[in-house]
């Protein structure tokens, strides 16, 4: 049987990191959840680098949860950086932040998202958005193979 | 307008030199016709010359035939004779020329015909008697003739009227040389007056010219200070809109953020710890949900109307009627139960930006479909005028109203003139579709009384001047 594949979330604020825990494990979501608390550490994490330098890269994430403002590196140029790596650009990034400005619904598809989500401030409707989040990409969508 | 000054001042300049250039085309004109006269008045002070002239001949002519006469008679030498009829040729045709020459000369011509022809007529009679008398009686009696009291008085008379022609003729000069001379200093004046003035207007405009290069330079100057300054708001425009920008992206991301950690933990003590919290404490827990939720709405309202401003605005043709009955049908599905009576026209086309329009329509329609929600019946109306020749739009309902003393508050963001209780909002919906206006160059305004309904009027800028055609 396949390994179950992680899934990672990129969240700088703490409160987000709990409550999207709290909520994909209120809705049975069995996957492993590694969280990153900024850009540079998402990059780290996803190549294999600084503290992530033991990381068994094959072990790629089922789907990527991508705020966008974020310390370091913001969401776009992790974005970017996933994309225009060849091992990395298939992987599925889901925009999940708070903002719904045009430029960044825009920037995040021109970059290569496959989705954008915005957080919502009731917990009911960010509970849904979860649960609906899991259901799809772990286990409604057929992953990218790897390269 | 600086152009317009500057064009006017340019008109000074231009009339100035035009004005000059009159005057000298004047003082040419005159002292051509001036000349032309002093020609004329110098043939006629020839003229009378010559009339004295050829008075002098008649004159001397007279004497010296006298001389010849009174020679032969002394004499009896045939010589004389033929000396004297030489002089009398000379006198005769001295004579006619002085007629010829006073033929414009009524009084010159009364004394050649009536008093010096007869005379010489008659001197010349005497002086043939005489000859004649010579030839045949012989000297003294010849002499006696000559000597005869009404001979002499008859040379007396002839020189008298020669004199007085003469005196006349001169005279004549005298007025001639006197208009002669009073037309060139007319002329001499003329020209020094006429190039004075012109020198004067020449120098003005020069001067109005130099004036006018000044203030153009000034005025050019001012403008590219006001272009530098213009650059300069504008930059600094465009980066305090940038500023606003990064400023409403951090009030959207930063600032919803907590509200969901307060929202999200709130709402988890709810449901987790709910059996350790007796009634009032679940009750303020939910009113810290509801605060939580409604700041949030509140965010996300302020979030677009600062997109309203932001947004670029896309002019087109737009059919108000279509944008309302996507909104209508939006309404009605809401609370199919309500009953609304909608008057709509067929079609209301305006130019505007129909996404902010539709932005604009959606609160207006809303917030009448909202204030006559408490009523069983109620009637919401889209409607057109033409006031003062400008196309003024409206949306009138009669529901819940408001009292015009209020009215200035309208429009202000989260001025509400109604309790939530009352009516659900935030405030934001008529700032949100004055800015729409504002943004089309419009003007928005709004009528009501309490219980008796409220219209909203709206003019747009960019509908000016273009009256709406039914």
């Amino acid at each position: 049987m396949e390994k179950i594949k992680p899934i990672l979330l990129v969240e700088d604020n703490e409160d987000d990191i709990d409550l999207s825990l709290l909520c994909l494990k209120k809705n049975h979501i069995a996957n492993r959840i590694d969280v990153v608390r900024d850009g540079a550490e998402a990059v780290d994490y996803l190549f294999g680098l600084g503290r992530y330098k033991d990381r068994d890269l094959s072990d790629r994430p089922a789907v990527i949860l991508l705020d966008l403002n974020l310390p370091k590196m913001n969401g776009l140029e992790v974005l970017a950086k996933i994309r225009g790596t060849e091992k990395t650009k298939r992987l599925p990034v889901v925009i999940f932040t708070t903002s719904n400005e045009q430029k960044d619904i825009a920037g995040s598809y021109d970059g290569g998202a496959n989705s954008y989500i915005r957080k919502p401030v009731d917990l009911k409707q960010f509970d849904e958005a979860i649960r609906q989040l899991g259901l799809y990409w772990v286990l409604l969508n057929e992953p990218p193979p790897p390269l | 307008m600086e152009s317009k000054i500057i064009s006017a001042i340019e008109w000074k300049t231009l009339l100035g030199f035009a004005v000059a250039l009159c005057v000298l085309l004047t003082i040419g004109t005159m002292s051509i016709l001036f000349s032309n006269q002093a020609k004329t008045d110098d043939l006629w002070i020839e003229h009378s010359h010559n009339v004295i002239e050829n008075l002098q001949a008649c004159f001397l002519a007279e004497r010296e035939l006298g001389t010849r006469a009174r020679e032969y008679v002394l004499t009896g030498e045939d010589q004389y004779l033929k000396f004297y009829q030489i002089e009398a040729v000379n006198l005769a045709k001295a004579i006619r020329r002085v007629e010829e020459l006073t033929v414009d000369n009524p009084l010159q011509q009364q004394r050649i015909h009536a008093q010096l022809r007869p005379l010489i007529d008659e001197r010349l009679a005497v002086i043939s008697r005489a000859i004649a008398a010579r030839q045949l009686a012989g000297q003294q009696p010849a002499i006696a003739i000559l000597l005869q009291n009404n001979a002499l008085d008859l040379i007396e008379k002839i020189r008298k009227v020669v004199e007085d022609m003469e005196q006349e003729e001169r005279r004549l000069l005298q007025v001639r040389l006197a208009e002669h001379a009073q037309s060139s200093q007319k002329l001499h004046t003329i020209i020094l007056f006429g190039s004075t003035t012109a020198i004067v207007f020449v120098v003005m405009a020069a001067i109005q010219l130099h004036r006018d290069v000044s203030i153009r330079q000034s005025v050019e100057g001012e403008l590219r200070r006001s272009e530098t300054a213009l650059k300069r708001q504008t930059e600094e425009l465009l980066a305090a809109n940038k500023e606003l920008e990064s400023f409403s992206y951090s009030v959207s991301h930063d600032l919803r953020a907590p509200l969901r950690g307060i929202e999200g933990f709130s709402e988890l003590i709810l449901t987790t710890y709910k059996d350790r919290l007796d009634a009032q404490g679940q009750g303020y827990f939910d009113r810290i949900c509801a605060a939580a939720k409604r700041m949030g709405i509140l965010i996300d309202e302020i979030l677009n109307l600062s997109r309203i401003t932001r947004s670029p605005l896309v002019i087109q043709d737009t059919d108000l009627t279509l944008l309302a009955r996507d909104i209508v049908t939006d309404l009605q599905k809401s609370d199919p139960a309500r009953h609304v009576t909608w008057k709509i026209p067929a079609r209301l086309p305006v130019r505007g930006d129909p996404g902010l329009l539709s932005i604009a329509l959606l609160n207006l329609l809303s917030n009448a479909w909202k204030f006559t929600g408490k009523q069983p019946k109620a009637s919401i109306e889209l409607g057109h005028r033409t006031e003062a020749g400008e196309n003024v739009y409206y949306v009138r309902d009669d529901g819940a109203g408001f009292d015009m003393a209020y009215q200035n508050k309208l429009f202000q963001a989260f001025q509400r003139l109604h309790t939530t209780k009352e009516f659900a909002g935030t405030g934001i919906g008529l700032a949100t579709v004055q800015r729409v206006i504002h943004r089309h160059g419009g003007q928005v305004w709004a009528e009501g009384r309490v219980d008796h309904g409220a219209t909203f009027f709206f003019t747009l800028e960019t509908q000016k001047g273009v009256l709406w055609k039914k």
